[in-house]
């Protein structure tokens, strides 16, 4: 059954179809979140309160667009809420007052640790939010520029255009603090 | 800004090394979700409100079940845009200078002595806790957008410009400025917050806190480690911010509204110095 299909089934109320939307889905949703939040479980929440979300405004969703753009903006806008969210708030200064001081970790010791996929991802968390987001959707999902601008809600020649900028932006930071990224680095 | 032009072959290096990114097992969402789609709203809604609420009361019971925590709750006090909550002192407070007089609806400042925990050797900040941060950019560029002259610290002399900047919450003003150790340029030598009215930073139940002034100005000097966290109204992001796990200075200019503060292993009297040096 083709996804219009699958999506027009669930709204006639056919879980099996709606099961069958999640679990095509369920991957790309919750990798969003976990690169947003960094925190699996937050993650799992956040992909859980997007399908729902999803759920409801299916009634209102045009069958003839893809799905996954669509929900990865909602699972993005979940995500952002985590992070603004009280709960998150609270829970962050009460590991901070219960825990330990945070160990420290040498950089050197560190990075000899880490995939090269992870010390990238560490390079991508400290551009602003929306670099992230446009590099995660298209590099770390891997999601064409189409679907990219779907899911920001921008014309793919914005998407082009920001994600210029973006790159030039993560290179700096591989350049300053990453060296091992650089691309005339040998692997 | 000005496009950068585009570089294919660092765009296909970044996408091959992204491609090999590893994630935590996918839970099984359809598990828990797969039900028809009209009946999902209701069902999961009422469960996650109830799931939500008893949550709220057991954070709220283990935080209160903390006695940091419990005494954070007790007292607040506000200086520019930053706010403290202090807790009830642990050791016998001794008065060492002068209060500041209580303004209304604001609690007094507890004199507490410096103790020989917090005396010892300080905790600097890592280079590594800069990579919490985000909205890095240059001096120049940050100048160009904040909406105060971004006014830099002439003591020590050695000191010269920012190794480090960022610009959060952009909509509002937080400027965060960073001095790296000379020697050790993984250490960070000084930090400094340049805060607008509509950024508030929360400082929990710092350890020492002792009024003092800042080129006349009311102002705080706290002694750490506490966690604390950056937030605005329309910012994309809260931070949690460590950069120095020791001693830091705040205080407010009336002239301009901003409020700063500073982040370093100097004593109290170097950091009025560098305070007040600020131009």
């Amino acid at each position: 059954m083709s996804e219009p299909d699958l999506i027009r089934s669930a709204r006639a109320g056919d879980a099996a179809a709606w099961e069958q939307l999640i679990i095509s889905h369920q991957e790309a949703v919750f990798r969003l979140a976990y690169l947003m939040l960094g925190d699996p479980a937050e993650a799992q929440d956040a992909a859980q309160e997007a399908f729902i979300r999803a759920a409801r405004a299916l009634p209102r969703f045009d069958e003839s667009r893809p799905l996954r753009p669509w929900l990865l903006k909602i699972v993005s806008n979940q995500a952002r809420n985590h992070r603004r969210a009280a709960g998150r708030y609270v829970a962050a200064v009460r590991r901070a007052l219960l825990a330990e001081p945070e160990k420290v970790i040498h950089p050197a010791a560190e990075q000899a640790a880490r995939s090269d996929a992870h010390d990238l991802w560490a390079a991508v968390r400290r551009l602003e939010s929306k670099d992230q987001e446009i590099v995660y959707l298209r590099y770390f999902l891997e999601l064409p520029v189409t679907e990219t601008a779907s899911a920001l809600g921008v014309p793919e020649g914005t998407v082009k255009s920001r994600l210029s900028r973006a790159l030039a932006r993560l290179r700096d930071v591989i350049t300053r603090d990453f060296p091992a990224l650089r691309e005339d680095v040998p692997a | 800004m000005i496009d950068q032009p585009f570089d294919a072959a660092f765009e296909q290096h970044i996408q091959e090394i992204a491609g090999q990114m590893t994630y935590p097992p996918t839970p099984d969402l359809a598990a828990t979700l797969a039900r028809p789609v009209g009946a999902l709203r209701p069902a999961l809604s009422a469960r996650r409100w109830a799931l939500a609420a008893l949550g709220l009361l057991v954070v709220i019971a283990a935080l209160m079940a903390v006695p940091p925590v419990r005494a954070a709750v007790l007292e607040f006090i506000r200086i520019g845009a930053v706010r403290i909550l202090v807790g009830e002192p642990t050791v016998t407070p001794v008065p060492t200078s002068m209060p500041l007089p209580p303004r209304s609806g604001v609690a007094p400042i507890p004199q507490l002595p410096v103790t020989a925990t917090s005396a010892g050797p300080q905790t600097t900040g890592d280079l590594a806790d800069l990579s919490r941060l985000y909205g890095e950019t240059t001096l120049e560029a940050a100048r160009a957008v904040f909406h105060h002259p971004i006014k830099l610290p002439t003591y020590p002399p050695d000191l010269g410009r920012p190794d480090r900047v960022y610009r959060q919450n952009y909509d509002q003003g937080l400027i965060i400025l960073v001095w790296l150790q000379p020697g050790d340029p993984r250490q960070v030598r000084m930090s400094l917050h340049i805060i607008t009215d509509d950024t508030i930073i929360y400082k929990f139940e710092p350890k020492i806190i002792q009024s003092t002034t800042v080129n006349g100005e009311k102002a705080v000097w706290l002694e750490g480690p506490y966690p604390l966290m950056v937030t605005g109204p329309s910012a994309n992001d809260m931070v949690i911010s460590r950069l120095m796990v020791g001693k830091s200075l705040v205080w407010a200019e009336a002239s301009t509204g901003l409020t700063y503060r500073l982040e370093s292993d100097l004593t109290l009297d170097e950091a009025i110095k560098v305070a007040e040096s600020i131009k």
